[in-house]
């Protein structure tokens, strides 16, 4: 590491440099010219005058001005939107969504940025059993060892008791799987966290009071799902398991080298992505109780298959957050209990976000395999219980 | 996304969540017990918020410490720091907390990718809350009320009457939930019902032939969320206007009407009177 030469930062032709320049110039205080000085402030005074300007977030003012406008037009946008019945009806119901589920989602996100910060990455080494990686041998680090027998079930409990969002716990299991944790415990891990932690659960109770049957499903369906996948994960996907070696690393995105730091910054973004999920899987639930043609409903709440096929798809493409989608769930008023159950458990298992994300871990063809698959037995296990439940 | 809005974003939303709690703006939208938690919720956004601000702060100016000729690296495009620029991170950021040093260094050894990873959903958790605090839609009526059969049945705790519901009301004059009304007319207890008055609220919403029209109701468990309309047919000579809040004191008929499919409930009216809408327009299904 060597110091650049000064006259290279001199010739660099950045502002900051300049009066640099200019102050070398002058032989000394003592001796500068009333005309140097003046240039010298002026110099000063248009630095500081662009960082002022480099430091304005003008976007940040336009959105600012805009809501001091819609604030403003608020009496005036309200009777409008209000003679609109449908859009009114949409919004209260999207607005609905949205501020019952936000507790949900705080409480989870900050439980799940603090658990993969402090606790989670130590407990690597203890599902990976006695034979742990060798810091010494780098050899034999990539590949991945079970920690016996029990890896699969005790990753899948401890899903059951560690609250984390799907797209944290689906890092969490790639951190693992570097760490020598097998993929199969991973993956059981990952997908009962996602399904049955202790928020969606709560959430489930709150959302679903005097249903008891739906909050067992989901703890049902979720570590049986995580099970089944676990343990089918070698044999389900040979290629991928040959490949465990070569398991890439999950792109760290802007991570802060210190705990604290990665804390905030993971809890902010995972908020606002839990957020703007949440909205947007409010927004399409919202459609088909308040927008969507009675008679159209009529078609696909009138069939069981038809409506667990469309609340999957909606829970696929848009779907909200394990611990806030109960909330959602319950707005699809139309659909039978057993399509919103499906809501429930395909959406954590299978969306299409989470799916995306690992494509980064386990490349396309891994991913869609095990989301396929996760995403299936989610299916099969909601029907299984709505039989059961009705 | 921008690193530096989403700390505001956060904010944005906080505010709007805790302002509409403490106005009772959400009221009308979401049941009152979770009015508490939607405040927490705003609390905890906005201290994230402020943390992670000052957070970026930080680093950010640990990190200008470490490379002065880019003071902007942090937020935007990534760019490769120079060893040099490690060295000078010692004595610049001497002033700053070690967390921050540790970050602003590792920025620099590249062990940290500056590139913030794109955040285009965040945006989506902002428009709902802004619109809601813009538009600020009112409970759901008439037009929600309209959807769906309007049966007891639908409700998801089902129409069947519970123990309670079947022993009926006591006294000659009864106020009743259109609920349990529906529940008790529709089973076979429904005899409870003969020689008493009952009264019921709902609002208006037009019926099928000149005599008759439905009161409604939106019974919810989670406010706006999810409200199912039930519906009482009510016999009257006098109509009453779509969309307005009434109450009526009439008499169980003795039959049910609607469909078979979705039988509802009827009542006898003797007198409708206007009423203020509630301040909670949603019934409980579990009274």
């Amino acid at each position: 590491m060597t110091a650049e030469p000064p006259e290279r930062n001199g010739s660099s032709a950045v502002p900051a440099r300049r009066s640099d320049r200019h102050r070398g110039a002058t032989p000394g205080p003592q001796r500068r010219s009333l005309l140097a000085r003046v240039d010298g402030a002026a110099v000063r005074a248009r630095e500081w005058f662009e960082s002022v300007r480099g430091a304005i977030p003008w976007a940040g003012l336009a959105v600012a001005a805009g809501l001091i406008a819609l604030v403003l037009a608020r009496g005036w946008l309200h009777t409008a939107v209000a003679s609109v019945e449908p859009l009114s009806a949409w919004l209260a119901v999207v607005a609905s969504v949205c501020l019952q589920g936000l507790p949900f989602l705080v409480a989870g996100v900050l439980l799940s940025a603090a658990l993969s910060v402090w606790l989670l990455p130590r407990m690597a080494h203890r599902l990976s059993g006695p034979l742990a990686p060798d810091a010494d041998d780098p050899a034999e680090v990539p590949a991945s060892r079970g920690g016996g027998p029990l890896a699969v079930p005790v990753s899948a409990l401890a899903g059951l008791v560690l609250p984390q969002t799907s797209a944290r716990a689906a890092d969490t299991a790639a951190e693992w799987c570097r760490a020598g944790v097998t993929p199969g415990a991973a993956h059981a891990y990952r997908l009962s966290a996602a399904s049955a932690n202790p928020v969606a659960l709560v959430s489930t109770a709150v959302f679903f009071p005097g249903q008891p049957g739906v909050l067992a499903a989901r703890v049902g369906i979720g570590l049986v799902l995580a099970l089944l996948v676990g343990w089918a994960w070698p044999v389900l996907s040979g290629a991928s398991a040959a490949r465990a070696g070569g398991l890439r690393a999950v792109p760290a995105g802007a991570e802060d080298s210190a705990e604290v730091g990665r804390f905030i910054d993971r809890a902010r973004d995972d908020l606002l992505r839990g957020g703007g999920h949440l909205a947007l899987a409010a927004a399409l639930a919202a459609a088909f109780s308040q927008l969507v043609p009675a008679s159209w409903l009529e078609a696909v709440g009138g069939s069981t298959l038809a409506a667990v096929a469309v609340a999957g798809v909606l829970a696929v493409l848009g779907g909200a957050d394990a611990v806030a989608n109960a909330v959602v769930a319950v707005s699809l008023t139309r659909f039978p209990l057993v399509a919103q159950l499906a809501y429930l458990v395909v959406g954590p298992a299978a969306d299409l976000s989470t799916a995306v994300r690992l494509t980064a871990w386990l490349g396309r063809r891994g991913a869609a395999q095990v989301t396929v698959v996760a995403g299936a037995l989610a299916v099969l296990g909601a029907v299984a219980a709505g039989v059961v439940l009705t | 996304m921008r690193k530096s809005y989403r700390s505001l974003a956060l904010a944005v939303v906080g505010v709007i969540v805790i302002a509409s709690s403490a106005t009772g703006q959400c009221l009308t939208l979401v049941p009152d017990a979770s009015r508490w938690g939607i405040i927490g919720a705003g609390v905890l956004m906005i201290a994230l918020a402020v943390v992670s601000a000052m957070r970026d702060h930080h680093v950010a100016s640990a990190y200008r410490a470490v490379a002065p000729a880019e003071p902007r690296l942090l937020d935007g495009a990534a760019d490769k720091a120079t060893g040099g620029a490690v060295e000078g991170a010692a004595e610049g950021a001497a002033a700053l907390s070690r967390s921050a040093r540790r970050a602003a260094a590792a920025a620099a050894a590249h062990a940290m990718p500056r590139q913030p990873r794109r955040l285009r959903v965040g945006w989506g958790m902002v428009v709902p809350f802004v619109a809601f605090a813009a538009l600020a839609p009112g409970p759901l009526g008439a037009y929600a009320g309209a959807r769906g059969d309007g049966s007891v049945a639908s409700l998801p705790t089902g129409g069947q009457a519970s123990s309670a519901e079947q022993a009926g009301p006591v006294g000659p004059l009864a106020e009743m939930t259109l609920t349990a009304y529906s529940r008790l007319a529709l089973s076979a207890s429904a005899e409870q019902l003969r020689a008493r008055t009952v009264l019921l609220t709902g609002f208006v919403l037009p019926g099928d032939s000149s005599t008759s029209w439905y009161l409604t109701r939106l019974v919810a468990t989670a406010g706006a969320a999810d409200a199912r309309p039930v519906r009482v047919e009510v016999r009257s000579a006098v109509p009453a206007a779509t969309g307005t809040w009434v109450g009526v004191l009439g008499t169980w008929p003795g039959a049910p009407g609607g469909t078979v499919d979705a039988p509802l409930a009827v009542i006898e009216a003797t007198t409708v009177t206007p009423i203020v809408e509630p301040g909670q327009p949603y019934e409980n299904p579990r009274p």
